[in-house]
């Protein structure tokens, strides 16, 4: 079926399959429709149907009360029955590398972090390519609807996704990971996508704010600028959040990456929910520690250092929301340096 | 029976009802409350055009029990969703009964662009000035109008209350004395003039404003 869509920047169309997203069309073709979620929450993708005949897979997404009139539609949940034409605000040139697609792997190696943080791996059947900080849509046999997770590590033509995920109560693939006993389950995955991404040669100084398992993508940020040796030449500042010691994870490997630029990336621990113990202050003596939340955090001890600065953020809504804040009102960055996800 | 347990019509299109309130909107939260309680296949909400009863609107009017309502506000509907469109019991605090069948008009503040001309704007009051902290949004309803207000610092303007993009009320925005964003999906705008930065594709719709005596005033077309 062909999809025409229609923005204020211009026209495309292309080729889109039965039971086929028609955002993942879109994409997969290199037509760059608003998203950001992907996965039903958001409301960007909203596009209104103009011509043609679509359904949607989740008629109760909750991206659904972005919509204004009934011929709005998410691209992200909607599938085409015939031919159709869409209309949304701007189609744009994609910043990221890669043409996302979709292709399938198996889940390996998950293994817990915290009490409620799990790592897992998925190992691709054709290897992919992706920015720092992108994610993939993964979808678990038997549950329905795709989940977003950042990728974690980075390489060009990774044969292996790396993720973290919370688990979440009533989450259908969080208690599915959690439950045991899931590795060699095959995945479908989508990907990849998302624009908060960090590629070579960003004349920038790096800021992340993260909370908990938002990390994850900051991880794959921080991987990318080591290779790149672009701590040699430019700040780096990690904020992340977590609720106390029993929370902490990736330390470890955060500890590495600064101790390769010792001099210019610095790495701040914010615990919300307890004074910092010692024992953790003596356990990673190249680490500042503070408590409170982290985007406060982060908003005392970056003032008046938030010049030339392309900021990362991902974390629960709450705090992404306050760091958002932060980040226009207080370091008065432009949206194009402040690059976050509003899946979660 | 028709076709419906119940059907609803909304005046979205006369010459005062959407001036009187937020129709469009009415008609979204009644079918998201249809929804919400799985009777979406049960319950029809229909923007309707002009009921003739000019003046005494906001009106919708529910079949098949024929309750016609009028003067009705966003704070009413939640009622006249719960008990009458989902509980079949009509609200009758706000039923319409005009005592005469057929068309009722009044004479209404409908006024030619001649006749506003002459007699200027009419001011409506939103608020006291010292209320809105510099960089502060304020969403006000200036003659059923849902608008906001903002100090930049250097003085107040006022907007239309929602972003064009998602529809997501401003007053949840961002203002750093030059620069209106909506946190949702970044729109910018200049907060002097209104007008799209970035990746914002529209404007905003700006009202009159004046301050006297401390209280701030917005002017309604």
């Amino acid at each position: 079926m062909k999809i025409v869509v229609t923005g204020k920047t211009g026209a495309a169309d292309f080729e889109c399959d039965p039971g086929e997203k028609i955002l993942h069309a879109a994409l997969r073709h290199g037509v760059e429709l608003p998203y950001e979620c992907a996965t039903g929450t958001c409301g960007t993708c909203k596009a209104k149907l103009v011509s043609g005949r679509t359904d949607s897979q989740w008629p109760d997404a909750p991206g659904k009360k972005y919509l204004k009139t009934e011929a709005d539609i998410l691209t992200c949940q909607s599938v085409a029955h015939e031919d159709s034409a869409l209309e949304v605000f701007a189609l744009k040139a994609r910043e990221a590398t890669a043409t996302p697609r979709a292709c399938a792997g198996v889940l390996r190696d998950v293994r817990p972090l915290t009490h409620d943080v799990v790592a897992f791996e998925v190992d691709l059947d054709t290897p992919m390519d992706f920015d720092a900080g992108q994610f993939a849509l993964l979808t678990v046999p038997g549950i329905a609807g795709a989940r977003a997770y950042s990728m974690v590590n980075f390489e060009r033509g990774a044969r292996r996704l790396s993720f973290v995920v919370k688990k979440k109560p009533g989450g259908g693939v969080s208690e599915w990971l959690f439950g045991g006993g899931v590795e060699g389950t095959r995945l479908e995955i989508f990907g990849p996508v998302g624009h908060a991404i960090w590629q070579p040669g960003t004349a920038k100084h790096v800021l992340c704010i993260a909370g908990g398992s938002g990390i994850a993508g900051m991880m794959s940020v921080l991987a990318h600028a080591c290779q790149a040796q672009h701590f040699a030449q430019w700040d780096g500042h990690v904020f992340f959040g977590v609720r106390g010691a029993r929370d902490a994870f990736f330390f470890d490997e955060l500890d590495e990456f600064r101790a390769c630029f010792p001099a210019r990336l610095s790495i701040t621990i914010a615990l919300s929910d307890e004074d910092v113990p010692d024992s953790l202050v003596a356990k990673y003596p190249g680490f500042a520690f503070a408590r409170g939340f982290v985007h406060a955090v982060a908003g005392e001890r970056m003032k008046d250092r938030f010049a030339g600065v392309r900021a990362y953020v991902a974390g629960p809504p709450p705090m992404v929301d306050a760091s958002l804040r932060l980040l226009l009102r207080e370091a008065r960055l432009p949206p194009a340096d402040i690059r976050y996800d509003k899946f979660s | 029976m028709g076709q419906y347990d119940r059907h609803v019509f909304v005046c979205t299109s006369g010459e005062t009802c959407p001036t009187q309130g937020d129709v469009e909107k009415f008609v979204k939260i009644l079918r998201d409350g249809a929804r919400a309680a799985g009777r979406q296949q049960d319950v029809r909400v229909n923007k309707a055009g002009c009921f003739s009863q000019c003046g005494h609107g906001p009106m919708l009017v529910v079949y098949p029990e024929d309750v016609w309502y009028h003067g009705v506000q966003e704070s009413d509907l939640k009622e006249i969703l719960d008990s009458h469109i989902i509980g079949g019991m009509p609200v009758e605090r706000l039923r319409y009964n005009p005592g005469k069948p057929g068309a009722n008009k009044i004479e209404v503040e409908v006024k030619t662009p001649q006749a506003e001309k002459a007699a200027g704007p009419v001011w409506h009051r939103v608020g006291a000035a010292a209320d809105i902290a510099v960089n502060g949004i304020k969403e006000v309803a200036a003659n059923g109008t849902r608008v906001v207000v903002i100090n930049t610092g250097r003085g107040f303007v006022a907007y239309e209350a929602m972003c064009p993009h998602e529809a997501i009320p401003l007053a949840e925005g961002v203002c750093d004395g030059s620069v209106l964003t909506c946190l949702e999906h970044m729109w910018q705008f200049d907060v002097k003039t209104g007008a799209p930065m970035g990746d914002a594709q529209e404007g905003l719709k700006g009202f009159p404003l004046k301050e006297e005596k401390g209280e701030l005033y917005v002017a309604m077309a």
